[in-house]
């Protein structure tokens, strides 16, 4: 039985008009199922609209309703429009009077508000929850081809309830995969045990090489370091008797080259610190000179330049300098200097500043003392503050002329520099010839270079020699044994008796024993790696040991390969039912199926459509469908008859469609109960109304059904007609 | 085991998408998942009948 009473304020710009239900017959329906028929203009549409919206037709959700593009567009533009306001109040019960759904919607209220009553306990009745309990159908007559198509989407909605489900699992899969994978494992305990025992074997074996690698590395080592500081000390003995043999037989020549080789380098040494004393004294010259930036700086700078470019090696070659030249520039910059000592302003200053200083002694002397100056009123105190300030105001010209007075001194002692560099460069030359007029015999000279010669070596010799001094020292042998000839001897002779295995090596010269030692401390250097990544290992293994040990043991372990395949077999699962989804929008989008795969689920699907309507009325006659294929257009029955889909009338396609919207529940174990609503149903005659009709009554008959409602529009008044 | 009379029947769809499939265990699987199972019997039912002796 459905209850309602509504009322609507619009807002027209000229009033406020308010709608209600005028006649009685549609505030009270009986039901289950009902024919309700008004004029056109009595408010049919809206009723059916807010019946709708009261049971959340406005949120439009598949899988709570089965409700027309068309209709949902207008359920929420009642909800939504803001010239008007809604309120309502609706009970709907239940044919056996067990359940009653109460919806109400205030003015103020922006959503509805249901509630269930079930033996007697109200209770609030959210959408979520709604949606499992109800289904809602709200239909009007549209293009039935279109209309069949629809029926497809009960097939996408079912799919996408697999595909969930498969997704949940899929996730339980791969928790179950995951735990599997942390439990105890005892095969690979085993093998990480085994692997374990065999690399701490391997470790012990490779101890043993490398200690026996590092034996002999010392051994060769010791014997190659002490035959090496024997060979080069006894070279270097050599050497030095050859240099006292050549020194006894030329003595005397030896000296006389070493005086005057003496003599020319310490006349060298003389011109050149003259010569830097000049250069020093012309850069501090040059340099105070452009603090006073004079507009001749750069005519000074030139001058000052070319004597600091002057080059000593070719001078100490020449033995002659320009001596001309440099006293022009000491000339010049001596009158530049004395032109701007003459300078009024400087004087002036450097005197008043001399006469200040000596009057602020007096002053300061007196200061302390109550004396004053006749005459002048200031005390001594301000007197001396005076002279001061006057002081810092000739600052600057003070410094410039004690920079021109400094400058003046360091001129005279180019000078005399200058005189000095010029006298030694004269006794240089001198050296330097009576050096090279030394009169050698060529045998003389020979022997010379051979000495020095013998000298280049015996330095060589002894590095060698100490570089395996300090291998010994560094490897920890005794000094004594490779401190004395004999002693190193000993050793090694007591080393070729020890190791007669290494005689070969013992024979090699330095170099090729210097390759072995170095090939075999490669190699000693390879197996150490080796150890360390060995011995890292067996610490990650011990490690992975105690962590696989203490894992729990876990009841699906033994399954692991099948839970695996498992988990593959779900996921081609999950891509067979997105392909089907795919196929349903070609289906539904008229496009040609290609591959045989679509072709035989387009099939199954055939068949399923026609399980979901049972019969239907064509050309006046009932007709069983075996198979209803849409993509192909034809609907095949049990009496062999092939009706084109496009050959279906609007009426005709609407009871199909209804049909199959009424069995949609047959899949979700028929738990749901149906509100219907069809408007517009007057495009049915009595034969396509009668399959809808008994699929009702069949309903109602399994408690299916709360109330379906049909609506036709009648010329002359209101007519509620009970239909069972 | 769970008892096969207290479950429901296989959906009218499952069974005819499970004749689209190939293979016998994700015929089985989208089987048991349209009749409803929890996912812990539908693991113990694939393992008993799919699992072999392990």
């Amino acid at each position: 039985m459905l209850e309602i009473d509504y009322k609507i304020i619009r807002d027209e710009k000229d009033e406020r008009k308010t709608y209600v239900p005028q006649d009685p017959a549609i505030r009270k329906m009986n039901g289950p199922i009902v024919c309700f028929q008004a004029p056109n203009g009595e408010g049919k549409s809206t009723l059916l609209n807010i019946i709708s919206a009261a049971f959340y037709g406005h949120r439009a959700d598949p899988t709570a309703h089965r409700i027309s593009p068309t209709l949902q567009s207008k359920i929420k533009w009642l909800m939504e429009r803001k010239d008007q306001v809604l309120s309502y109040g609706l009970s709907l019960t239940s044919p056996d009077g067990k359940v009653q759904l109460i919806s109400r919607k205030g003015e103020g209220d922006n959503d509805v508000f249901v509630e269930e009553i079930v033996d007697g306990k109200r209770k609030s009745l959210p959408f979520q929850i709604f949606k499992e309990k109800y289904f809602l159908i709200y239909e009007i007559p549209e293009n039935p081809v279109e209309k069949l198509k629809d029926i497809t989407t009960e097939v996408l909605t079912k799919q996408g309830e697999y595909l969930l489900k498969l997704k949940d699992f899929r996730k339980y899969m791969s928790d179950i995969q995951n735990e599997i994978g942390k439990s105890r494992d005892e095969a690979k305990i085993t093998s990480v045990d085994g692997d374990l025992k065999k690399l701490k074997q391997d470790l012990e074996s490779l101890n043993e090489t490398i200690a026996s690698y590092d034996d002999k590395l010392i051994i060769l080592t010791k014997y190659y370091n002490l035959r090496g500081c024997r060979d080069y000390s006894a070279k270097v003995v050599e050497l030095n008797q050859k240099i006292r043999v050549l020194k006894l037989n030329g003595a005397a020549k030896i000296v006389k080259t070493k005086q005057k080789t003496t003599e020319a380098d310490s006349k060298k040494i003389a011109v050149e610190t003259e010569f830097n004393d000049i250069r020093k004294n012309l850069t501090q010259i040059k340099e105070m000179l452009s603090h006073i930036n004079y507009d001749e700086v750069e005519k000074i700078n030139s001058n000052l330049t070319s004597v600091l470019n002057l080059n000593l090696n070719q001078i100490l070659e020449t033995h002659t300098i320009d001596t001309e030249h440099i006293s022009d520039v000491l000339n010049y910059l001596q009158q530049m200097i004395l032109e701007h000592q003459d300078e009024d302003e400087l004087k002036n200053a450097v005197t008043a500043n001399s006469f200040y200083n000596d009057i602020i002694d007096i002053l300061g002397e007196y200061e302390s003392k109550n004396v004053s100056i006749p005459g002048i009123t200031s005390s001594l105190s301000d007197l001396i503050q005076l002279l001061d300030e006057e002081i810092k105001k000739n600052d600057g010209y003070v410094k410039i002329s004690k920079s021109l007075t400094k400058c003046q001194k360091l001129i005279t002692l180019i000078q005399i520099s200058l005189t000095k560099l010029k006298t030694n460069l004269d006794s240089l030359k001198i050296a330097d010839t009576n050096f090279s007029s030394l009169n050698y015999t060529n045998e003389e000279l020979s022997e010379t270079n051979e000495m020095d010669q013998y000298s280049e070596q015996i330095k060589a010799k002894i590095k060698n020699r100490d570089m395996y001094k300090a291998a010994l020292e560094e490897s920890g042998i005794d000094k004594t044994d490779y401190e004395d000839t004999n002693n190193i001897q000993s050793a090694l002779k007591k080393l070729e008796v020890d190791h007669p295995e290494y005689k070969i090596i013992f024979q090699q010269d330095e170099e090729e024993f210097r390759k072995i030692i170095s090939e075999l401390t490669v190699n000693v250097k390879k197996q150490k790696d080796e150890r360390y990544s060995k011995k890292q290992s067996i610490t990650r293994k011990e490690g992975l040991l105690v962590d696989l040990q203490s894992a729990e043991p876990h009841k699906y372990r033994r399954y692991s390969n099948v839970i695996d395949g498992l988990r593959n077999v779900a996921d081609n699962l999950d891509a067979d039912l997105i392909r089907f989804n795919k196929t349903i929008d070609k289906i539904k989008s008229d496009a040609l199926l290609k591959s045989e795969e679509d072709i035989h689920y387009n099939d199954s699907i055939s068949r399923y459509l026609a399980k979901r309507i049972p019969q239907f009325p064509y050309n006046g006659t009932f007709y069983e469908p075996t198979r209803i294929d849409l993509n192909n257009k034809i609907i095949y029955t049990t009496s062999g008859k092939e009706i084109n889909t496009s050959d279906i009338s609007t009426g005709q396609g609407m009871s199909m469609y209804i049909q199959s919207l009424l069995d949609s529940d047959v899949d979700n174990n028929r738990k749901r109960k149906y509100i219907v609503i069809f408007d517009e149903a007057h495009t049915m005659d009595r034969k396509s109304f009668q399959p809808i009709k008994n699929e009702l009554i069949k309903m109602n008959n399994n408690n299916q059904l709360m109330f379906a409602l049909f609506v036709k529009p009648n010329s002359d008044e209101i007519r509620v007609i009970d239909l069972v | 085991m769970i008892d096969e009379k207290e479950i429901p029947e296989t959906e009218t769809l499952a069974q005819l998408l499970t004749e689209l499939l190939d293979d016998p265990i994700e015929k089985r699987l989208l089987e048991l998942l349209s009749k409803g199972y929890s996912h812990e019997d539908i693991l113990e039912k694939l393992l008993f009948e799919f699992g072999g002796e392990q």
